[in-house]
């Protein structure tokens, strides 16, 4: 709020202007707004805020998010979602371009033993989730 | 340290996220065991009966599973509290389990009764109950015209629904197309129409232009079914081919029964919300002889006093809040506006003009309530 | 037999002092009193009016240091 000293700006009247165009625009939103939208939308926040709150208070999964932010681990990542999209492991290793040195690269991080664990790792998990397709590991 | 909590309502189920969001850590390490007991593995939104009434909710919208909003580490049991032994710091429950603890919080609620109203529990219509608002949407769909009464009893949950039910069938009516064929006669048992001077004052213009009839000082007393008539205390009477009411309530019968409090409402002081003579006891919510709304927001508003209370006393030893009688209502009007009372015990409530943004919050307040029920919101 | 109950509606807006009294009313036998206390002016007029209707007995009735001080018997 301006003092009674301040002399009135230039800008204010269209800064007015601009809030009532936006009182305009949201009173005709609410006027299509029905109840029906208007559950779907909360319902959908307020199942998304639980959500949230569940997700950000697991500690476990907090610390997974974190493990699963690295390069290495986001590679394994794309490698299992190229794996249950063919239904074979190798496959997916195999036709990944790895993001450093060629091949090279890719055998360097395939020797690493922690490496070696989560392929095998999700290997497993993939044979797990593709019971009738034949496992070429 | 063990926390036990009685009673799986609104106000049960707020404190006991509350206390368990906040001592998390002590739960999972042991240093503090939660338990809750409740008669009933569902959790109910109250409120959701009166739009069930009008047909507006399903009776699916308005119930979860009990167990899907606690805490993981609330130990919880469907088994109910039989008798309280205070002085040893324990329950006994229907299935004969022995619950100690070193505080307890007693939420057990309150209920409808008809028996202090002869003739009422056969005439009339409620939206109070599930079998009752389940019945009052099929008489009001079947309804064709004639003598509608709203009475009211003493004391009740939800100090708003008289007006919000007159509102609601004002406006049932009229998109029925009915509304010239239905006489519309409120009734409430003071001097005005609503016991908040501010509702009273606001409500009457549109009771008028909605043309309703109103009647102040009428407390039921008895009904004749065969006739159709409800007679009041103060000598008057009303004629009805519908009648919906707002039942007269009572705390549960096992407050009563084990001499925690007459007609079930507990003694408690109106800010520590401690049980009178027992400091290692909280009462929360509709339970409570406090002369207060017997509201959600009331329980939930408590709730953080009391939540906040336990895990201070846990840690440190004492308390550190006290309540200052914060109640937080909506007030459903006609043509999808809405507006609000908000008060506690030194600020009265003033009741702005109505409109549609309220109402667009109070119907998202209906889905966000199973967040205020997991202590989120 | 009679005895003397205590209702302290101070500064409580919803459900107020006269709806308090009359919850208070069906609980009580014959002949019990009760003290409502009430710092909303509108009891002193509401109260009496109701007792009136209903036909109880009005005690007293009677301010003190902002307070209203009301007394009233239950007589059926």
């Amino acid at each position: 709020m301006t003092s009674p000293e301040t002399p009135v700006s230039e800008g204010q009247p269209q800064d007015l202007a601009k809030l009532i165009e936006l009182a305009a625009a949201i009173s005709a939103a609410q006027d299509a707004m029905t109840d029906d939208i208007v559950t779907r939308l909360a319902s959908a926040m307020g199942e998304g805020m639980i959500l949230m709150d569940r997700l950000t208070r697991n500690q476990g999964l907090m610390s997974l998010l974190q493990a699963l932010n690295q390069p290495a681990a986001q590679d394994s990542l794309e490698c299992l979602a190229d794996a249950l999209r063919s239904g074979s492991m190798m496959d997916a290793v195999n036709a990944k371009n790895p993001k450093t040195g060629g091949y090279g690269g890719l055998l360097r991080m395939a020797k690493d033993p922690d490496v070696q664990d989560a392929i095998y790792l999700l290997a497993r998990l993939v044979k797990g989730m593709n019971p009738e397709g034949t496992s070429k590991n | 340290m063990k926390i036990l909590f009685v009673g799986g309502g609104m106000g049960g189920t707020i404190v006991a996220n509350n206390v368990a969001r906040r001592l998390a850590r002590e739960v999972r390490d042991g240093k503090v065991e939660i338990t809750m007991l409740s008669a009933t593995d569902q959790h109910w939104y109250q409120p959701g009966l009166l739009y069930v009434a009008f047909g507006k909710m399903a009776m699916n919208d308005i119930v979860r599973d009990q167990a899907s909003l606690l805490e993981p580490g609330i130990r919880f049991f469907v088994d109910p509290v039989e008798e309280f032994e205070l002085a040893q710091n324990k329950v006994r429950t229907k299935g004969g389990v022995v619950h100690d603890y070193d505080m307890l919080v007693i939420a057990t609620g309150c209920e409808a009764v008809y028996d202090e109203v002869p003739g009422l529990a056969e005439a009339s219509e409620t939206p109070y109950t599930r079998d009752g608002a389940t019945r009052m949407f099929k008489r009001l769909r079947d309804f064709e015209g004639g003598k509608v009464a709203v009475v009211v009893g003493v004391p009740h949950k939800c100090p708003i629904a008289p007006i919000e039910i007159t509102f609601m069938l004002h406006e049932f009516f009229e998109k029925r197309g009915i509304r010239d064929k239905v006489e519309l006669k409120y009734t409430y048992p003071i001097a005005r129409i609503h016991n908040i001077e501010n509702i009273a004052t606001w409500a009457v213009p549109e009771f008028e232009r909605m043309e309703v009839d109103y009647e102040t000082f009428f407390n039921m007393k008895e009904v004749d079914v065969e006739n159709r008539i409800v007679h009041s205390e103060e000598g008057t009477e009303k004629e009805f081919d519908l009648l919906v009411a707002v039942p007269p309530h009572r705390g549960m019968k096992v407050i009563e029964e084990n001499n925690l409090g007459e007609g079930g409402w507990i003694p408690t002081d109106r800010y520590s919300l401690q049980m009178e003579g027992h400091d290692n006891v909280y009462v929360v919510g509709d339970t409570s002889n406090l002369p207060i709304s017997k509201t959600g927001s009331t329980a939930h508003f408590q709730s953080e006093v009391v939540g906040e209370n336990i895990a201070s006393i846990f840690r440190t030893g004492s308390a550190t809040r006290e309540y200052d009688g914060k109640v937080y209502c909506f007030i459903e009007a006609d043509q999808d506006r809405a507006t609000n009372a908000c008060f506690n015990y030194i600020d009265p409530p003033e009741i702005k003009a109505p409109t549609k943004s309220m109402h667009m919050l109070k119907m998202s307040y209906n889905q966000w309530y199973w967040s205020s029920a997991r202590g989120l919101l | 037999m009679s005895e003397m109950k205590v209702v302290d509606a101070r500064n409580t807006f919803c459900p107020g002092p006269l709806m308090e009294l009359i919850s208070f009313m069906k609980r009580a036998e014959v002949g019990d009193e009760m003290e409502l206390l009430s710092t909303d002016d509108g009891s002193a007029n509401d109260v009496p009016q109701w007792i009136a209707k209903v036909g109880h007995e009005l005690v007293s009735n009677e301010k003190i240091d902002d307070v209203w001080h009301i007394v009233v018997k239950k007589l059926k």
